[in-house]
């Protein structure tokens, strides 16, 4: 019976701290609209960010798979939909799924041609893809605009609130954070981390390790896109700098700092990150720097991020506490 | 302990990330403290870190601040000071909206200047017409910037189209017929040959092969050898970087170019370090610089270079020129209005006329004198003769100074051509 009382608080705090968070998140923008359009504007590109984060976490912390072609994938979902929109007419309701698609295809392509061997090829494989990705929107100017800017249609048309684009990119965290929660709780999170443990040992246990590395690929690589699709119909101008390699730090430097092996610490890491960016807007290149000290503190002392740690002392989340929790039930036993 | 230790390092890390976004803000460029009730805001906007072009950013950022502190040495304006507000853009459109963004809610500015970028002006401008707030860009070369015709957008560098326009016209005056581009493997590449080419067609010249090649080319010697089979009447380099030096080399060894058959145009051979890497083989090299020509210089040019040399050590390229005016230009027009309202200074910057380093600023097109018949909309708000330039070395080791002005011919100080016997 003990564990029973042990417990119940816990889940009552965890869903207590959940329905405070969705209930800040779906009435600041209402103040925010009110007094500060720009910080709403933060707020939605922390939400993109947050998801790039803790899908690159899903694939980096959970699967083990180091990519450096997450903003690539991100940009082909843009890219996919802006240009199904220039020259097709394609509406972005039609545009943010075909670019989602086309980023998972490619995904699909790189993970057959990469996931076979070592995981230092695929971050070899992503650097050089999203490099030609990049040198080719920018010399293939008559299609893509180049450095001047690829013009998408605003997923929202002539409205110039910012409600609607919060909204539609809080739902898409939410969403892909749900769905990313249940999928490493189930069985296939099982064999990823497996995988990510010892791959030898995972395939002597019978795990297809080739299959489930590409299946987490793919679907990263897909919420990359879908979110990559909607940030360019919401910015309404897509450049090759979005996804410049430097970019690709932020976005695990995001990860790192907030706790790689969670997701949701990765997207609290992420939402952190860039809000506290634009707070420290005023230091300039400083800024820069103390995000560079930052990570290096997180990576020689707090190896699994800042965030992560908070979570699972807070709620007894993550793999470390259910570590520990196995070992007091055995020596309850 | 270490596990007590690894709890407390991420909360302290935490804690030095809240205490530093909570700490007072220090100002970007130390504006002269003031009371806020007596300052006049001006917003600033460039790249000031990677991955956008941070280097012009950064001399863009100190030109505009330069200009600020004269202004408010001189009394500023309206009676009183000038607050220059900077924001790093890093060259990233969502950045440029949510620096406009906070420019104008935040630190409500009353009008702005910069921009190196063009894919993160047409974002910024976005924002500034939303709210009704004036524009002067600096530096962003996108015809849609002021082709999208918004009434608070001008700019006072060149569009793609005129900065081409004055090549081709160039070489229409030359007579000459048969080109040979070799254009860098990039979206200027790309972006410049479409567009002088469809211009020379224009004049009728169609005898222009292109070729484009990769920056980073060591030899250029293959391709070289097959234009040698049949050669232009003028070569043109517009690989920019050590590729040009490397093709002008070898094209001068090659003994293609620069000859009494073909003339050779170098793409940055404007930069100091022309000289070192292409040796005598650069002489009778034609190129384009955007900015003043050392010869076009007026009593304000000088001044501003040898002050902005002084305060930071460099000398600056014309960005920063086009950001020294572009806040003169803003002061002057809130001078003229009489006021601060967003529509006075838009008023007043329609028919604004300033000298500056740059020489005469004006925009000819505007809401009292509408684009009509073939004007192409990027004219709307257009400064309508930036410095775009055609200049040409025509002895060994030339100081830049010293090259000759061959275009427009209005300014040129030597022949349009010079080239070997």
């Amino acid at each position: 019976m003990t564990p029973t009382f042990a417990r119940a608080p816990r889940v009552r705090i965890e869903w207590l701290v959940i329905s405070i968070t969705l209930v800040v998140a779906i009435a600041i923008p209402f103040y925010l609209e009110k007094v500060s359009l720009y910080w709403l504007h933060v707020l939605i590109i922390a939400y993109f960010y947050a998801i790039l984060a803790s899908s690159w976490s899903l694939l980096a912390g959970v699967a083990g798979q180091f990519s450096f072609g997450h903003m690539a994938f991100m940009a082909i979902g843009g890219y996919t939909s802006g240009l199904l929109g220039k020259y097709f007419g394609l509406p972005p309701l039609l545009g943010i799924p075909a670019g989602t698609l086309v980023a998972g295809l490619t995904g699909l392509a790189i993970g057959v041609l990469c996931l076979r061997f070592k995981a230092s090829y695929l971050a070899l494989f992503t650097i050089a893809f999203s490099e030609i990705l990049r040198i080719l929107i920018r010399g293939e100017y008559g299609i893509t605009r180049g450095d001047q800017g690829l013009h998408l249609e605003m997923l929202f048309g002539a409205t110039t609130s910012k409600l609607p684009y919060y909204f539609t990119m809080l739902a898409l965290l939410v969403f892909s954070l749900l769905f990313m929660y249940w999928l490493v709780n189930s069985r296939v999170g099982l064999f990823l981390r497996a995988i990510r443990e010892d791959e030898e040992a995972a395939s002597a246990r019978g795990v297809d390790v080739v299959r489930y590395k590409l299946m987490a690929f793919v679907i990263t690589s897909m919420i990359a896109g879908l979110a990559g699709g909607f940030f360019a119909h919401y910015i309404g101008i897509l450049t090759p700098n979005t996804f410049v390699l430097p970019q690709m730090g932020l976005v695990i430097a995001m990860a790192i700092i907030g706790g790689v092996e969670s997701l949701v610490a990765a997207a609290i890491g992420g939402i952190i990150i860039q809000v506290s960016l634009e707070v420290l807007r005023d230091f300039d290149a400083w800024r820069l720097v103390i995000f560079g000290a930052l990570l290096v503190i997180t990576l020689r002392f707090a190896r699994n991020g800042l965030i992560a740690p908070l979570l699972e002392r807070l709620f007894g989340l993550g793999p470390r506490a259910e570590k520990r929790k196995k070992e007091s039930d055995s020596h309850g036993v | 302990m270490l596990r007590k230790l690894r709890f407390v390092f991420p909360m302290l890390a935490i804690l030095a990330m809240v205490l530093a976004a909570c700490q007072p803000k220090p100002p970007a460029v130390e504006p002269t403290q003031v009371a806020e009730a007596d300052v006049i805001r001006i917003g600033g906007f460039g790249p000031l870190s990677a991955p956008g072009a941070y280097r012009s950013g950064i001399e863009m950022q100190q030109a505009a601040k330069m200009a600020v502190d004269e202004i408010n040495l001189n009394g500023g304006v309206l009676g009183k000071n000038v607050e220059l507000i900077f924001g790093d853009t890093e060259g990233l459109p969502e950045r440029g909206t949510a620096v406009t963004e906070r420019l104008i809610t935040q630190n409500k500015v009353v009008g702005l200047i910069g921009e190196y970028h063009s894919g993160v002006a047409l974002t910024e401008m976005e924002v500034a017409h939303k709210y009704g707030i004036p524009v002067v860009f600096s530096e962003p070369w996108s015809d849609d910037v002021t082709g999208s015709g918004y009434p608070e957008i001008f700019r006072i560098s060149p569009s793609i189209d005129y900065y081409s326009s004055i090549a081709s016209k160039y070489y229409a005056a030359t007579g000459w017929k048969k080109f040979v581009f070799i254009q860098e493997d990039t979206d200027y590449g790309h972006s410049s040959a479409e567009s002088i080419t469809k211009q020379l067609a224009g004049y009728g010249i169609t005898d222009v092969e292109t070729i484009f090649a990769d920056p980073a080319t060591e030899d250029f010697t293959p391709t070289l050898q097959r234009i040698m089979q049949n050669p232009p009447d003028v070569l043109v380099s517009g690989v920019t970087g050590m590729g040009t030096y490397r093709m002008v080399r070898q094209a001068c060894d090659l003994g293609l170019a620069p000859t009494a058959k073909t003339a050779l145009y170098a793409a940055d051979a404007q930069l100091p370090e022309y000289w070192e890497n292409v040796g005598d083989c650069g002489q009778y090299a034609l190129f384009t610089y955007v900015g003043l020509p050392p010869s076009l210089y007026n009593d304000k040019t000088r001044a501003f270079l040898d002050n902005f040399e002084k305060l930071y050590e460099v000398r600056p390229g014309a960005h920063a020129m086009e950001a020294y005016d572009s806040v003169y230009l803003m002061v002057e027009a809130i001078r003229a209005a009489g006021s601060t309202e967003p529509a006075a200074i838009i008023a007043a910057l329609e028919s604004i006329q300033y000298d500056g380093v740059l020489g005469k600023i004006w925009f000819e097109y505007g809401s009292k004198n509408p684009i009509s018949g073939d004007v192409p909309k990027w004219m709307w708000h257009q400064f309508p003769t930036p410095s775009v330039y055609i200049m040409q070395y025509t002895e060994i080791n030339q100081p830049f100074e010293e090259s000759v002005v061959v275009f427009p011919r209005e300014v040129s100080t030597g022949p349009l051509y010079t080239g070997p016997k």
